[in-house]
């Protein structure tokens, strides 16, 4: 019994297997370029990895409860050009994001409802509302980007503090935000509740149906923000600007080990999941190679590593 | 006798056959371009395209799985081709290496889903996305034009006078896969697989080949369509599969076939797809912007497969959606 | 209240479900600070009863008073503000959260901005479990890295926190070591002794006289006496729960076959459900697999069919070892069929139709080059449907149209219809009528008269006695006993006992496993 607790002490037998792949990768990077390890380059890392943080913190909520979100990349492409739009047609860029912000967390709520009311398998419900948002910001601008320019998008992207800048910080901030609704919130109990044992949580009482709607909303509020982040980065509404991110989102979800079956899973190591992505792409280009084959490079390191993380965690189980 | 058997199978495509004519009613009504015979085999030319690369997903999706790589693969499928027809190679050689290539992908999928036992979708997510970083690679950008015409008449062609060659093939392929998926023992594993995975293993149905047989058919089919468009176009491009990602799946499922599994066959997607290219077709040429079509066809998945979940057996969707609770097992004995 | 006043009672009640009368005017009491036991076979009415105590089922007749007010309880919210609550041998237990967290789930206490006050769910839940002596678990670690048996003490103090009145404990121990036994009751009596009554289900006889005041036995949906503990014997207790009259309804011939057909070396599983299982079952011969629930039976059928991987272990078909990894594809090829306990969820494709499910197995014994002819099939499952007298207007119709007893006919069609030799038959008349019972036993004999070996394990005594010439007793994944038809322990007494563990032969001897 006792022995058993002190083994249960050395946590670092637990540790998800995506740390050593990261430890890994960080560690060929360095070596194949002496630079890589620099200052700058992590700052760099971090920057970049900040959009795709967010997402993966609301994308971890979803798939906690035996869910995913195939639309939040979709979501952060309409964000970036509703938004823009909307400062365009004079409305002033805080009031633009209040509405674009209001407008992808009804997203979220009707997808929480088709999943949880209309009983559909996640990820169709939320494949379909992907292409029906794709359409919508092609609709808004006739398929063209639009561009806008102002010094709020300066002050958001460039301002730092001890050298690292905003986007950082948010993310950080949301980090934060998504561990106390995860750890000290009802809510989520209730997310726990739902991937570990739903029968066992409706049976104490708990509306499974509003953790669901609010879980995906709050997916969506999020890919709200990463939008917002991503327009302010690209000074421009982008209608492919959030392409792909849905899967990296997901990627980097289940690579923090988030179990899409039981109940598994913390927003902490989502984080390793989105630096093990951000590592890849930021070395791919540091070691130069060109953009061209960076997609199938990405895709490649992306599946082995969730194969990997599956296989490690099935001989795992076994013992 | 056979009949009916094959009707219980096979009546949600009826629903969709009904549908399909209403349809042509509602398009001749409004257009009046619609109704002209050249209008018509641009309709069933474009369609026979979706209907190849939706025939294998059929089999996907009466497994109960699902693959979101098949636009991504005859994209790679016909670029690959198309280089290789500007290399020089014959055009026998050159069709069998696409099937072949084809096969590939989805012997990947096939393992990534029963070996590894990774989600469906997650699992052809990421195949979609390699292989899409593949055929990116491999262009670099360009666009292949003019090849030889050997292979161009496959897409362009006419045999007996007035039947063109695509129509034909699209033919031929729903042959196959009817018999296939009705006729043999294994389009039955498939299905009884869709049914319930758990009987089908509890029935010594040996699971793993039905899901390596499926996802391989998918593949191999979406390079046949990735062959047949770029014989359309006579032209390739990387990006040249992208639109019909989000179309496939719509054809196979406003056929009738579930996505839950277990129903469905061939000759409900070939409807479905006639049926999308109609709705195309009729946006066309009401001026609506093609913008819009990726999102009303996106409503009609929702639509259609909200009310297929709605109608299953609570049970069935509850082991779908969520997980067995731990030990619930026991609590259904006591009723006894 | 004092200890021995009546706190509940129960008149007169009855529940019925399709096809089935679950309970049957049952009448109950509870005194405070008892520990009243139920005992029954399965589906003797045991759970049902104690499910409309907890308002889980609304009965149709009858009433339950509680401290000597009529209460009609529509939902277990309404049991639990009575302070009625259960802990179930399932548990409800959510894995990835804190203890305390488990205890308050939907009863947070939360500080004044909102957020879960952890201290004060902590600290509450440490004062709960220091009530049944646990204050060495840690509340702040998940419920998944608890053992079975700490869940357990987690659950109980789960429904401390409810101040009850009456406990419920539906076969707390089915999953308990010894050991872990040992403590469970000792916090049983304490809770006991705090007035607080106590209804404990089980089928561990030998549990009874450890922990219960008084026993009520439940065969058929009907209460058949209550007692106290000390009133009757063992025997007579197991005597109530399965005395019926058996020879009307198992009639087993005998037959002239020999040869072994099937035979298990040493087969252990990974979970250590099933630990060395040795057994051999001959031609014509109907084996049967007693033990209690969660004896590790079910585990060594799926063990032996290749569901589950072995750990170790052989298994010999007709004296010939299988070699490699064991696949149910590679056991149906030899001839192997598997009627599972889940008819529903593993058995049969419900929405599919009579048709494809007889044939699901035999398709490629029917259609070798792999071509189906619809019209074969229809020949087919028509001949079962008449073999088998299965209730369908046309072998079209989907699975989930049938009663259970026409479904379970369909499983073992599939079975006859691909030619099996051996055929393993889990709870093969669970939950389906008499009329369809005793057509599933003249279909045994008639397997066995045509040299078939079957291997049957059921949780209903008589049927076991009934039907097997020989007998295998499971207990904790091994087999403990093996007996004969005609020898002097082959009877429901004997075998109850060996179940249990606690079977003592001619010389008074205990025999004891371990």
């Amino acid at each position: 019994m006792n022995k058993q607790l002190s083994i249960k002490k050395w946590k670092i037998f637990k540790l998800p297997p995506v740390i050593y792949m990261l430890l890994c990768l960080v560690i060929i990077f360095s070596i194949a370029t002496p630079q890589y390890l620099s200052f700058q380059n992590i700052k760099n890392i971090l920057m970049q990895s900040s959009t795709l943080m967010i997402l993966a913190f609301g994308q971890t909520l979803v798939v906690l409860t035996q869910g995913t979100d195939l639309s939040i990349g979709a979501q952060v492409s309409m964000v970036t050009v509703a938004w823009i739009t909307l400062a365009r047609k004079g409305v002033p860029l805080p009031v633009g994001a209040i509405i674009v912000l209001l407008l992808t967390s009804c997203v979220g709520i009707i997808n929480g409802l088709l999943v949880a009311k209309g009983k559909m398998p996640p990820f169709i419900a939320t494949f379909g509302m992907q292409n029906v948002i794709n359409s919508f910001t092609l609709l808004l601008t006739a398929g063209a980007a639009v561009t806008y320019s102002s010094n709020i998008f300066l002050i958001i992207t460039e301002s730092s503090l001890f050298g690292i800048k905003a986007p950082v910080f948010i993310a950080a901030g949301i980090f934060a935000v998504t561990w106390v609704i995860l750890n000290r919130t009802k809510f989520g109990m209730g997310i726990f509740g739902l991937g570990g044992n739903p029968e066992a949580l409706a049976l104490a009482g708990v509306n499974t149906v509003k953790v669901t709607v609010k879980a995906y909303a709050y997916a969506g509020l999020l890919a709200g923000v990463a939008g917002l982040l991503t327009a302010c980065r690209v000074e421009s509404g982008q209608p492919t600007a959030g392409a792909g991110l849905e899967f990296e989102s997901i990627a980097a979800t289940l690579l923090g080990g988030t179990s899409m079956r039981e109940g598994r899973g913390n927003v902490t190591n989502t984080i390793f999941g989105v630096l093990l992505l951000s590592v890849v792409r930021n070395g791919l280009n540091v070691v130069g190679i060109t953009a061209v084959y960076q997609s199938a490079i990405i895709g490649i390191i992306m599946l082995s590593a969730i194969i990997i993380d599956s296989l490690a965690r099935q001989s795992q189980e076994r013992n | 006798m056979s009949h009916l058997l094959e009707k219980t199978k096979e009546s949600r495509a009826f629903y969709s056959f009904l549908g399909l004519i209403i349809l042509v009613i509602i398009c001749s009504l409004t257009s009046s371009d619609f109704s002209k015979i050249e209008n018509y085999i641009t309709i069933f030319r474009q369609a026979s395209v979706l209907l190849v690369l939706s025939a294998g997903l059929t089999a996907v999706l009466i497994l109960g799985g699902i693959d979101l790589s098949v636009g991504a693969t005859a994209a790679l499928v016909g670029c690959t081709c198309a280089l290789l027809l500007k290399a020089g190679v014959p055009t026998w050689a050159v069709i069998t290496i696409g099937l072949c290539m084809g096969a590939v992908i989805g012997t990947l999928n096939g393992f990534l889903v029963s070996i590894i036992r990774l989600p469906a979708f997650v699992a052809t997510y990421a195949t979609n996305w390699i292989v899409k970083g593949l055929a990116i690679v491999i262009m670099n950008g360009q666009i292949i034009f003019n090849l030889p015409e050997s292979f161009t008449f496959i897409g362009t062609g006419y045999l007996f006078g007035q039947m063109p060659v695509l129509i034909v093939i699209a033919l031929v392929v729903v042959s196959i896969c009817y018999v296939l998926y009705q006729k043999t023992t294994i389009g039955r594993d498939i299905f009884s697989c869709g049914s319930n995975l758990e009987a089908a293993r509890y029935s010594g149905i040996r699971v793993k080949r039905a899901q390596f047989v499926a996802f391989i058919m998918s593949s191999m089919f979406a390079g046949l369509a990735g062959l047949l468009m770029t014989a359309r176009l006579n032209a390739a491009e990387a990006s040249m599969g992208d639109s019909y990602g989000l179309n496939t799946v719509a054809a196979v499922v406003i056929g009738g076939t579930s996505m839950l599994g277990g129903e469905g066959g061939i000759i409900g997607t070939m409807i479905g797809s006639i049926m999308l290219m109609l709705i195309t077709n009729i946006m066309n040429l009401l001026g609506i912007s093609s913008f819009a079509q990726p999102m009303i066809i996106g409503l009609v998945i929702i639509v259609m497969v909200f009310f297929d979940s709605i109608s299953r057996d609570e049970r069935k969707t509850v082991r779908r959606g969520v997980a067995i609770p731990m030990n619930v097992q026991k609590r259904k004995d006591d009723i006894g | 209240m004092k200890t021995g006043e009546t706190i509940l009672s129960v008149k007169g009640i009855t529940k019925l479900f399709p096809g089935v009368v679950a309970l049957d005017h049952v009448d109950f009491d509870l005194r405070v600070g008892e520990v009243h036991i139920l005992v029954g076979e399965n589906g003797a009415g045991k759970s049902t009863l104690s499910k409309c105590i907890l308002g889980a089922y609304v009965p149709e007749q009858g009433t339950i008073t509680l401290n000597g007010t009529k209460k009609s309880f529509k939902s277990p919210r309404d049991a639990l503000k009575e302070g009625i609550t259960a802990v179930y041998q399932e548990f409800t237990l959510i894995p990835y959260l804190s203890v305390a967290q488990n205890i308050f789930l939907n009863r947070e206490y939360r500080k004044k901005n909102g957020l879960l006050d952890i201290n004060r769910m902590e600290k509450e839940s440490r004062e709960l479990l220091k009530l049944i002596n646990c204050e060495h678990l840690n509340v702040s670690s998940h419920a998944k890295d608890l053992t079975i048996a700490e869940q357990q003490m987690v659950e109980i103090a789960k429904a401390l926190s409810f101040h009850p009145q009456i406990i419920i404990f539906d076969e707390p121990t089915a999953t308990l070591s010894e050991r872990e036994v040992g403590s469970l009751f000792e916090q049983i009596r304490k809770l006991r002794a705090s007035g607080i009554g106590i209804i404990y289900i089980s089928h561990k006889i030998q549990e009874f006289t450890q922990i219960g005041d008084r026993i009520s036995v439940f065969r058929d949906g009907r209460k058949i006496a209550t007692f106290g503990i000390h009133e009757k014997s063992t025997e007579e207790i197991v005597n109530m729960m399965v005395g019926r009259n058996i020879s009307q309804v198992y009639q087993r011939n005998p037959n002239l076959y020999s040869g072994e057909s099937l035979r298990v070396e040493g087969l252990c599983d990974y979970k250590e459900k099933v630990k060395h299982a040795d057994l051999v079952v001959n031609k014509g011969e109907i084996v049967g697999l007693a033990g209690l629930v969660g004896a590790g039976r079910t585990e060594l059928a799926n063990l032996i069919f290749g569901i589950d991987r072995r750990k170790a272990g052989k298994v010999y078909l007709y004296g010939e070892e299988v070699l490699g990894k064991i696949t149910p594809g590679k056991m149906v090829r030899r001839h192997i069929g598997f009627v599972c306990e889940d008819r529903k969820s593993k058995g049969l494709a419900l929405k599919d139709s009579v048709a494809w499910n007889i044939t699901a197995v035999s398709l490629r014994q029917l259609f070798p080059h792999g071509l189906i002819r619809y019209k074969k099939i229809k020949n087919v499952a028509e001949s079962y449907r008449e073999r088998l007298k299965i209730a369908v207007p046309t072998v079209q119709r989907p699975c989930k149209f049938l009663s259970g007893g026409n479904q379970q006919k369909v499983v073992l069609a599939k079975w006859l219809s691909a030619h099996v030799d051996i055929l393993i038959l889990d709870e093969p008349t669970r939950g389906i009528d008499m009329g369809a019972k005793m057509e599933i036993y003249e279909l045994m004999n008639q397997l066995s008269l045509e040299g078939k070996s079957i291997l049957l394990i059921s949780s209903e005594l008589p049927e076991l006695i009934g039907m097997s010439d020989r007998i295998y007793v499971v207990h904790e994944g091994r087999i403990v006993h093996e007996c004969k038809r005609g020898s002097a322990e082959f009877n429901a007494e004997d075998i109850g006992a060996m179940m249990l563990n606690v079977y003592q032969d001619a010389e008074g001897k205990a025999e004891w496993d371990e």
